[in-house]
């Protein structure tokens, strides 16, 4: 069976969907089976980050309410063969979404696949509820400013009441100049005061911007930049490998010398 | 009645009822068997000494607390209040004090409220709301807000909003941040942040 996680982190705006997208395709690059999920019901963004959008046929919902066979629904990437979206609907609203059949439908798709990732709307209302209520995991994502990280500290609350305890955190849009300025929050205070397991620190990168722009995933379009790169570190370490951060132990030189390489 | 002494049961606790005919060094001998045959049934036991018209010497008394001190009892002689044997401290009634444990971080949006003491193994995080008639024991940083009606005891503190008793700190929390462990206590209707164990002729820093 497939480990279910939700990518969530109560602010909106912190890059839920590029993650989920960016990790799906790197679990998908590593030999994997993935289903990503959008369940931001009525503002779905997913398969516009993926450039899906023309592919879609039915929906979560479609599923949710008998018209079609979960089959039907799932879009394969374009790139990757082992990569599926199963897209939100647009014209219901989170108000719509019967939470039982999201979480009979999760765990139908599960048997199939090695992963399965909810893309969480932001917000804790009912839209987070019908994403966590199917998830034995969270990987929660942090944009290193103190909103951000109160909100997250709340979503960490929300999920561990849920008995989700399997959480993880990745720092999203860390940028180094600031953090060595002293004007952004460096990752081991955010890790300090979350309390989570550290899976990966995900740079700023504008490459993100553009291939979103473009309908592709950055790890699969601009394989070789530093937010590729760090998105990829993302999936190896929650396959469970072993993979170093460069960043954090030597905070100045080697977060420095791993930019320039990027560039 | 044969033997030198027996144990009964009883509400106030363990009796020990003095045979008034057995000569006391049979007495001394019963205790030192009944002790070392049964050393788990009496351990942390308070007795209670019946003597049952006996008159029990000075010396004699000296000579059976020396009994049970060695195997860690102590007794009282019944309607006395006098304890003899291992010195016993005195012990507080728990069953008055309410204390909770939470075994986890408390996060932004949580709240707490308990009337009695609690004990936190994480941080209280800011956005998370403690109130406790009173105290508070923290095994990690306290950020938010935290009520209590006695004291606070934190490894770090860097509280929004503190209130100890009726005293309410505010904005001058500011420069109350500690990142080693302190105790906050009112004295002398102020607050203080006390180090924790340190003694009072030592020097304060900070």
């Amino acid at each position: 069976m497939g480990r279910t996680i939700v990518v969530t982190a109560g602010k909106g705006g912190v890059g839920k969907t590029t993650i989920t997208a960016n990790l799906g395709a790197s679990l998908s690059k590593l030999g994997r089976k993935v289903v990503l999920v959008d369940m931001d019901i009525g503002l779905r963004n997913l398969d516009v980050v993926m450039g899906l959008e023309n592919r879609i046929v039915y929906n979560i919902m479609d599923i949710a309410e008998g018209r079609c066979k979960i089959n039907q629904a799932l879009v394969r990437d374009k790139r990757q063969s082992g990569l599926f979206l199963l897209p939100a609907s647009q014209v219901h609203t989170k108000e719509d979404v019967d939470i039982d059949s999201i979480v009979s439908i999760i765990s139908a798709i599960e048997n199939s696949f090695d992963y399965v990732l909810l893309d969480s709307p932001a917000g804790i209302e009912k839209g987070f509820e019908s994403a966590v209520a199917p998830s034995k995991e969270g990987l929660v994502v942090v944009t290193p400013d103190v909103s951000s990280v109160r909100d997250a500290d709340r979503v960490i609350g929300l999920l561990e009441n849920r008995g989700i305890l399997g959480l993880s955190l990745v720092v999203n849009r860390y940028d180094v100049d600031l953090v060595n300025r002293k004007k952004m929050l460096n990752a081991d205070s955010i890790v300090e005061i979350l309390g989570l397991d550290l899976v990966g620190i995900v740079p700023e990168d504008k490459a993100v911007i553009d291939s979103t722009n473009r309908g592709e995933i950055l790890v699969n379009y601009y394989a070789n930049t530093i937010a590729a790169r760090a998105f990829e570190n993302v999936a190896r370490r929650i396959e469970g490998e072993n993979v170093p951060f460069v960043s954090l132990n030597s905070q100045n030189k080697g977060f420095m010398k791993f930019f320039r390489r990027g560039k | 009645m044969e033997k030198p002494a027996i144990f009964k049961g009883s509400k106030e606790g363990i009796v020990l009822v003095v045979n008034p005919e057995s000569p006391f060094n049979e007495v001394i001998d019963f205790l030192n068997k009944t002790f070392e045959e049964r050393k788990l049934f009496f351990s942390g036991a308070s007795v209670i000494l019946n003597p049952n018209g006996r008159l029990i010497a000075e010396e004699e008394l000296g000579e059976m607390a020396d009994v049970f001190a060695r195997y860690g009892l102590s007794f009282k002689i019944m309607g006395e209040e006098k304890v003899y044997g291992k010195e016993v401290i005195a012990s507080r009634d728990l069953n008055e004090e309410k204390v909770a444990l939470i075994p986890h971080t408390i996060r932004s949006g949580q709240a707490i409220n308990f009337d009695g003491s609690i004990v936190v193994l994480g941080d209280i995080n800011e956005g998370a709301e403690i109130n406790v008639s009173k105290s508070v024991y923290v095994f990690g940083i306290i950020r938010g807000i935290v009520n209590a009606g006695e004291s606070v005891v934190s490894l770090g503190f860097q509280p929004l909003r503190m209130t100890i008793g009726k005293k309410q700190l505010g904005k001058e929390l500011s420069d109350k941040t500690y990142r080693k462990p302190r105790i906050a206590k009112i004295e002398n209707g102020e607050v203080v942040f006390k180090v924790v164990g340190e003694k009072q002729s030592l020097r304060r820093r900070e």
